[in-house]
């Protein structure tokens, strides 16, 4: 992809974005409308069109991708809060379904859980609780027109031009590693295992049992695995095979573990969360903690009105009209 | 259905494979477009509460190009990662309105102009 390509795209997304804003007409919304969808469009077919012949179009990602961007530009655009609140929804489950094409299974789901479950529903209540209910149908004026748009356009749309620069176009783009990564991937998998212990004993006794139904015969009882100095149980083959010994019956015999026994994705985030980072676990704890603290105290803290000013709030004059010291408050 | 649930132990345990070139790029692509776009909301909108939540909006993007990369290298802290963005979003989210809440008992409007004062200029 040439950067005039990816500038050209970035410049129509900016004006159709600009023109599905909100003091537009309807017709002229629906026309930004179209000229983003074209431009983005036209930047993903100009990207997979580099590829080899032979690779495959990605649809799923392509489909999660875009409903999250079309969920993201209405949630911009949107002139009801609450309804922007919920169209934020659409972009966090469109991410968790790209977080699911891309093996990270336990974060999708705890992405949808704790951001559309929890945070959410938080942004909910604080919008609920302060709405205008004075203005008409939900809307207040200041969520229709948009502050300086003209501006906000630029400065989004040069940053896009400058991230899509760096990431998909300078020298080719950022291209996938060859397949030396899935070795050291594949052998850092098995290394989980060996701070497992319950569950390579029951790999070791699985094997063992399929293996001895196969024959016929009843599984062995005496199991041992055998550790060399180190403390490991594992070796790793050259063909990215783990290997095992153990001791059945006395005898010593060498187990090939079914890739089926590998720890799953889950298991190594929760291995690199509690062996790799354990401080920043601690920190993310902390972290927490203190921002309930904060919440607590930022709303308990309670403003003094003095008489008037509350009265002023609630629509009506002031008692006194000729003393205007009464006006400051705080004396009663 | 019981079959897939049989299926699924499976499913989760499967090897690292090499990421596709193509999901790859859209994965990236969509990153840096919802991030524009969280940009543009934020300097767009006035309501402070959807200003706060167009920077939720960022925090996604920057989640998925995290989630990508951590993809490409086989490695689960491109992951890691992103469960302290939860936490980061979550302390914000909560510190944000406790602020929120705050000024609108002050002033009784949520259009962030109303502040336009603290600028001093």
């Amino acid at each position: 992809m040439t950067p005039t390509i990816l500038y050209l795209a970035s410049l129509a997304g900016a004006v159709g974005l600009f023109l599905i804003m909100r003091p537009h007409r309807r017709t002229t919304r629906l026309a930004g409308t179209v000229l983003g969808a074209g431009a983005l469009a036209f930047l993903l077919v100009q990207l997979l069109r580099d590829l080899a012949d032979d690779a495959t179009v990605p649809i799923l990602e392509v489909v999660f991708g875009l409903g999250g961007i079309a969920g993201a530009v209405r949630m911009v655009t949107h002139p009801r809060p609450v309804f922007a609140a919920i169209w934020f929804v659409v972009v966090v489950v469109c991410s968790g379904g790209m977080f699911l094409l891309m093996n990270a299974e336990f974060m999708a789901f705890s992405l949808i859980i704790v951001y559309a479950g929890a945070i959410l529903i938080t942004y909910l209540f604080v919008l609920m609780l302060a709405q205008d209910a004075t203005s008409a149908a939900g809307e207040a004026l200041y969520d229709r027109i948009p502050r300086e748009p003209v501006a906000a356009l630029v400065v989004g749309f040069v940053l896009l031009a400058s991230i899509g620069d760096a990431l998909l176009v300078i020298d080719g783009g950022i291209k996938a590693p060859n397949t030396s990564v899935v070795a050291t991937a594949t052998e850092e998998r098995w290394a989980i295992l060996e701070g497992l212990p319950k569950q390579l004993d029951e790999t070791v006794n699985d094997v063992l049992r399929t293996e001895a139904r196969a024959q016929g015969n009843t599984a062995p009882e005496d199991v041992q695995i055998v550790r060399n100095e180190a403390g490991d149980a594992l070796e790793m083959s050259k063909g990215l095979e783990a290997r095992v010994k153990v001791l059945v019956d006395g005898t010593e015999r060498t187990l090939v573990l079914p890739t089926s026994a590998m720890p799953s994705n889950t298991q190594q985030v929760g291995w690199a969360l509690v062996a790799v980072f354990p401080v920043s676990l601690e920190v993310a704890g902390v972290i927490l903690l203190m921002a309930m603290f904060g919440a607590v105290v930022l709303a308990r803290r309670q403003i003094d009105l003095g008489e008037d000013e509350r009265r002023m709030a609630a629509g009506l004059g002031p008692l006194l009209e000729d003393e205007e010291s009464e006006l400051t408050g705080g004396s009663s | 259905m019981i079959e897939f649930l049989a299926q699924a132990p499976t499913l989760l345990a499967t090897a690292p494979t090499p990421m596709d070139e193509g999901s790859l790029r859209v994965v990236l692509l969509v990153s840096a477009v919802i991030f524009a776009i969280g940009m543009v909301g934020f300097l767009t909108r006035r309501n402070m509460i959807l200003m706060f939540l167009c920077t939720e909006l960022m925090f996604q993007a920057s989640a998925i190009a995290m989630i990508g990369f951590g993809r490409m290298h086989l490695d689960s802290q491109g992951q890691v990662f992103v469960i302290f963005i939860l936490t980061v979003a979550a302390a914000e989210a909560a510190l944000a309105l406790g602020l929120v809440v705050l000024l609108y008992r002050r002033k009784p409007t949520l259009d962030a102009e109303a502040w336009s004062e603290l600028k001093e200029c």
